[in-house]
């Protein structure tokens, strides 16, 4: 039995991790792909037994998401549906995404928390938050073509 | 009479965590360890207190080699299931103190440790606290668990009540210090609070919640931060849901409005909204960052130079 404490320090990750404030910053002024991305890769990398709690939300987000930019497409398509209201049903969209965004957010705060309370390096998503708005234009304007997807992952 | 010294070393030991020493605390424990390599209370107090200066792989051999020294130790177990906490094994962490609860079911300390990861969890706790003080009535940690956990369900009154009856129990207790100064800051009465937390961090310097709520008391005084700390300490009091779905009914309450007043002909009204909610959005999001570096600052102390 040994009482000298060993100096080891916790199990080092692969991936670095960022306070979740970052990837909701990130859905604010880059968009659902890197916010939404974002969390994904950073409850990985911060670990714990729910790491993959984020999954199934991010699932249901998108989901739900991708149902009303269809229908709205469609509907827009065989022009069923007045131009005005589009505003209106993509407020709502937003909302949606927003509010999946702050629950990911609250999903991740806690183990955040405790993974840094306990020595877990975190780092400062700064640039990138700083890079969001070029990044979201040169994405979803130029990378990915224009359609219904445009929709769910702005 | 070694036995008898190494448990006057663990008495000791308990003694000095009391008033906050972990240093010292650890220092006593290893010499009671040295003597005896199978004391397993020694080796749990030991990853208790290691956990506590945020060394969780060295806390996490303490608590293997507590129970390895006596599986039948209700204190390994609870020290096992803070580590299994701390490392964010939540189900490994409820199987531990749900162990050491069944080991030594007198020992409210085990019921506040199931509370504690109740409470992590966001899952309910009175019915934990309120057994735990049916075992130690005058237990300051519990009473002072107890008053957190009203305040949580913005139950001042009772709040109150149960920090009162915590600084009675034990008025240098640093957790009804503290449960008290929370209280007093939602009950608006700021220089109380202030009071209060100098109480706690005179017994513990650096306790990092008292620092915290140190700066909170800064912020509430700062004319920029009062808003938003209010804010926030009045988000806090709400579940998740309930603050998701006000934050979602904000942002979507700014928008439609703005929609429907350029629709109806009135742009000017609609650029206002939209730059109020940019004002809010912009607040929302430099205020905590402010409050992050007066806090950061404060926890950071005095950092003596180098070449000192």
């Amino acid at each position: 039995m040994t009482s000298a404490p060993p100096s080891t320090p916790a199990q080092p990750r692969s991936l670095p991790a960022f306070s979740p404030m970052w990837p909701l910053l990130a859905t604010m002024l880059g968009g659902v792909w890197m916010g939404w991305s974002w969390f994904l890769l950073n409850s990985i990398a911060v670990g714990g037994e729910r790491r993959f709690r984020a999954f199934p939300i991010i699932a249901m987000g998108l989901g739900v998401s991708s149902i009303v930019a269809v229908v709205v497409f469609s509907l827009l398509e065989s022009r069923s549906l007045d131009l005005g209201y589009v505003r209106y049903i993509l407020i709502a969209l937003s909302g949606w995404k927003l509010g999946i965004s702050y629950v990911l957010f609250n999903t991740q705060t806690r183990e955040h928390e405790l993974f840094e309370y306990y020595g877990g390096a975190t780092r400062s998503g700064l640039y990138a938050i700083l890079a969001a708005p070029v990044l979201r234009g040169w994405v979803l304007g130029s990378l990915i073509p224009v359609g219904w997807w445009t929709l769910v992952l702005s | 009479m070694n036995d008898r010294h190494h448990q006057q070393l663990v008495t000791r030991a308990r003694q000095r965590i009391a008033h906050g020493d972990l240093h010292h605390a650890c220092e006593l424990l290893q010499e009671c360890l040295a003597g005896d390599p199978d004391h397993a209370e020694a080796h749990a107090l030991l990853a208790l207190c290691l956990l506590d200066l945020r060394l969780l792989g060295p806390a996490q051999a303490e608590a293997e080699a507590a129970l390895l020294c006596d599986p039948q130790e209700a204190l390994a177990h609870s020290a096992m299931g803070s580590v299994c906490l701390g490392d964010r094994r939540f189900t490994r962490a409820s199987e531990h103190y749900e162990r050491a609860l069944q080991l030594d079911p007198s020992d409210s300390y085990h019921h506040l440790r199931v509370a504690h990861l109740a409470a992590v969890l966001d899952q309910p706790r009175q019915h934990l606290l309120e057994r735990a003080l049916q075992l130690d009535p005058d237990d300051p940690d519990v009473l002072a668990a107890l008053a957190e956990e009203r305040l949580d369900h913005r139950d001042l009154e009772a709040a109150h009540t149960f920090a009162l009856r915590a600084l009675e129990a034990d008025p240098e207790s640093h957790d009804a210090l503290l449960a008290m100064a929370r209280v007093l800051l939602h009950r608006d009465d700021v220089p109380g609070a202030r009071e209060h937390v100098v109480m706690a961090l005179r017994q513990h310097a650096n306790s990092e919640e008292g620092l915290r709520l140190l700066v909170a008391i800064k912020a509430r005084q700062n004319p920029f931060l009062g808003l938003w700390f209010r804010w926030s300490l009045w988000m806090d009091a709400a579940s998740n849901g309930r603050s998701v779905a006000l934050l979602v009914g904000g942002f979507l309450a700014f928008q439609l409005l703005s929609a429907l007043a350029e629709d109806l002909g009135y742009p000017s009204v609609a650029d206002v909204l939209h730059y109020a909610w940019l004002g809010i959005v912009a607040y929302s999001w430099i205020a905590p960052g402010v409050f992050a570096r007066m806090l950061a600052h404060e926890l950071r102390g005095v950092e003596l130079d180098e070449r000192y």
